[in-house]
């Protein structure tokens, strides 16, 4: 069975102010859903929530993942559900090794991973873990040294997205959430990510890519593309959207739906990036 | 005051016949004497955040004074050695069990060459001139009752001695053991290292698991020279159950281009006091002293490190990590001397602790007194909580929340645990985290 990542009328608050207003959005394992929106829209919030961060609230709506309500999970639960998070802002956790901390997660995912369907025992799981790793490392050109590094501190951005979604591949989620992973990113690197994403794709793998470029959509031609605006998906359609959002921006949606457009403009095409 | 069982150990009388059996030289008598006048007009040691309470002096039965070997020596060394798993990577083991020596040993070929490792009253009747020598060497003054009880009822301890140029490749350990209540264990330890040589000691004290009723408590006193450009490597583990109450006073004299350093995991007791001092009395010294607390329930823990730099070229370093919990406490007292004569000194230090939730409270108070003008010389301390948004990325990527945070405070202690100059003192330090954060209750 294909499980589903269902949200129903979605509503968020954060410290008391509403930001998601009423989403309502159905990803399938196996479907690329992309989101665009203007700043400042909801899309990190829509993405943190999903993983279950304690600071947003739900005061109406479903969120489920294989008919099981993802609401009463926790966030690790919620990773062992198979979701998972590519961090717009990636923290940084001095003194964990990379390398040692996602064998813990995968360990932590997949506790039953100690007998194989055939019932033989996997040899040697740690030596196992290595392969995998340098092998993720290398579809992603990300240096062997960053194993042993302490998680994203002194990473440059480019390097911190990297590592994100290093880590989706090791950790093979049926459901990622990207949250502008493209951004801050030069041209080869979102090639390169899109390419590690491509790698996972498949009837198990569903994505919801958040993004503001046209470019990462071209590698990763989604099913799907949704327009968010002020906590709300106001359009939908296929890559072809994307395609016209690169070209005429938001305004004309905004302009569509009623709302006002003086943030929008200008902040469309800014490296969300660079803000402080 | 001090009465009963305290009282009658500490009669001149008492002394007089243990000093007698024990064939000690009569210098030790009469510091032990001295001590003992010293004890009873001296009050227990404390701060302005540290007082000892719940410690009955006056039941405490000293231990070790008897240096007759009795059948419960070799059950207790049955019992204790299985336990020192890591003879295999030391050069050297003593173990003693309530203050008695159950186990000795050292490789033949040090032996040779005139090392000596060996417990501190057999050293006494057999080496007295060389500990003359040293031990009396402008003493520590007797600040308070515990350092002159001390002083006065030590019993053992260890004697380490390398002569000039020897160079001891694997650590010489010494293993304490304290598992029963209401015994006072007063002991000496001097650390000589001749010019020229090199020498790994480390210190564990530890329980055995046994869970105490009422209180012991350990009092230790360390000595150490590091001749001219000798090498030495100090490192203590405390473990203690959490009834004992721990008071260690360590001091280090370096001649010139000797190096020295300290390297101390506190984790066990219920109270700690700790005092490091570090002298620097050659030019070109260097002195580094790396300290990690983990402190929970109402633990506290007061430590002292100074450096006193009174010789040009000279640098000191001190890096103290905390981690706290519960009601606990600690206070770091980081005190820098320079003197006119001792330019171009590099003197550093830090702390920080992190806190596990909002009842514990972690003090620093640095103090610099700082008389020659070409110097560097900086302090930083800082407090910091458990990060949320930290634990929930973690926890996206399946860590439970346990998990997260102990990953967190793995990390907050790693980098400095990399830098213990002993890889058996880090594994030991990493293990001991691992199983008091086990113990915790999974509320935190
Ligand atoms: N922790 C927070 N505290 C207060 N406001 C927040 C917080 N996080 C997000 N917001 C607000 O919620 C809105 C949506 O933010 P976000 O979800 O990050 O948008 P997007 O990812 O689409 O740029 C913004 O107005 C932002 O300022
Ligand atoms: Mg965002």
């Amino acid at each position: 069975m294909t499980g589903e990542l269902a949200i129903k009328n979605l509503h968020v608050q954060i410290e008391g102010k509403e930001i998601i207003r009423g989403l309502d959005l159905y990803v399938k394992q196996g479907e690329i859903h992309a989101i665009m929106g203007p700043n400042g829209s909801g899309k990190s919030t829509l993405a943190l929530t999903l993983m279950g961060h304690p600071k947003y609230q739900v005061t109406q709506g479903t969120i489920s993942y294989k008919g099981q309500d993802l609401l009463a999970l926790s966030p690790d639960e919620r990773a062992r559900a198979g979701l998972f998070l590519a961090f717009q802002y990636p923290f940084e956790v001095s003194g964990v090794p990379l390398s040692r901390f996602l064998l813990q997660a995968v360990k932590a995912r997949a506790p039953e991973t100690k007998a194989q369907s055939n019932g033989r025992p996997v040899r040697r799981p740690l030596g196992q873990f290595r392969k995998l790793l340098h092998e993720k490392m290398e579809i992603l050109k990300v240096d062997k040294s960053f194993a042993g590094r302490y998680l994203n501190e002194g990473f440059s951005g480019g390097e911190k997205k990297r590592v994100e979604v290093l880590q989706m591949l090791v950790l093979q989620p049926e459901i990622a959430i990207l949250d502008e992973t493209d951004s801050g990113l030069d041209i080869d690197s979102v090639k390169i990510v899109a390419q590690g994403v491509n790698s996972l794709r498949g009837p198990e793998f569903g994505a919801l890519v958040i993004t503001h470029y046209q470019r990462i959509l071209n590698y990763l031609k989604p099913d799907f593309v949704h327009v968010m605006v002020k906590g709300r998906l106001v359009k939908s359609g296929g890559s072809e959207l994307a395609e016209e959002l690169e070209e005429r921006g938001y305004d004309w949606i905004l302009q569509e739906v009623g709302a006002a457009s003086t943030e929008s403009a200008e902040e469309k095409g800014a490296d969300p990036d660079e803000r402080s | 005051m001090i009465s009963t069982q305290l009282e009658n150990s500490l009669s001149r009388s008492r002394i007089e016949a243990l000093a007698q059996a024990r064939h000690e030289p009569a210098w030790m008598l009469s510091r032990r004497l001295e001590a003992r006048e010293a004890a009873h007009e001296l009050e227990l040691p404390s701060s302005r955040y540290t007082q000892v309470r719940g410690l009955n002096l006056a039941e405490l039965q000293p231990v070790g004074l008897d240096l007759e070997a009795t059948s419960a020596d070799a059950v207790g060394a049955k019992r204790a050695l299985p336990l020192c798993d890591s003879q295999d990577q030391t050069d050297g083991l003593l173990i003693h069990l309530n203050g008695r020596l159950v186990h000795s040993e050292l490789q033949a070929e040090l032996a040779h060459q005139g090392v000596l490792f060996m417990d501190f009253a057999a050293a006494l009747a057999e080496h007295p001139e060389l500990i003359e020598r040293y031990l009396l060497r402008e003493s520590p003054e007797l600040s308070d009752k515990i350092t002159a009880l001390q002083r006065a009822l030590t019993g053992g301890g260890v004697l380490l001695y390398v002569p000039p140029n020897v160079e001891v490749q694997r650590p010489l350990k010494a293993i304490n053991l304290l598992t029963e209540e209401n015994i006072g264990l007063f002991q000496q330890v001097l650390i000589i290292a001749e010019p020229g040589s090199r020498v790994s000691y480390v210190e564990e004290l530890g329980s055995l698991d046994r869970q105490l009723e009422t209180a012991s408590a350990y009092a230790g006193d360390t000595r150490v020279y590091v001749g001219q450009a000798a090498r030495v490597d100090v490192a203590g583990v405390q473990n203690w159950a959490p009834q004992i109450f721990n008071f260690s006073r360590r001091q280090g004299r370096l001649e010139r281009d000797g190096r020295l350093r300290w390297t101390f995991g506190w984790l066990g007791g219920r109270l700690t006091l700790s005092q490091v001092e570090s002298r620097f009395e050659g030019p070109g010294t260097q002195v580094e002293d790396v300290q990690i607390f983990f402190a929970d329930g109402r633990q506290h823990f007061d430590l002292v490190s100074n450096l006193i730099h009174s010789q040009p070229h000279t640098q000191g370093k001190v890096t103290v990590k905390g981690v706290l919990k519960d009601k606990a406490k600690a206070v770091f007292w980081g005190r820098i001397r320079i003197d006119p004569e001792a330019q171009q000194a590099n003197s550093f230090q830090s702390e920080r602790s992190l806190m596990l939730n909002e009842g514990p409270r972690s003090v620093a108070i640095p103090s610099l007194e700082i008389e020659a003008n070409d110097v560097r010389c900086t302090h930083a301390a800082s407090s910091s909580q458990l990060d949320q948004e930290q634990i929930f990325y973690l926890m996206t990527r399946g860590l439970n929340e346990n998990q997260a945070k102990k990953a967190i405070v793995d990390g907050f202690f790693e980098p400095t645990v990399r830098q213990i100059p002993l890889a058996s003192a880090q594994e030991q330090i990493r293990a001991l985290v691992d199983r008091k954060w086990q113990n915790l209750p999974a509320e935190v």
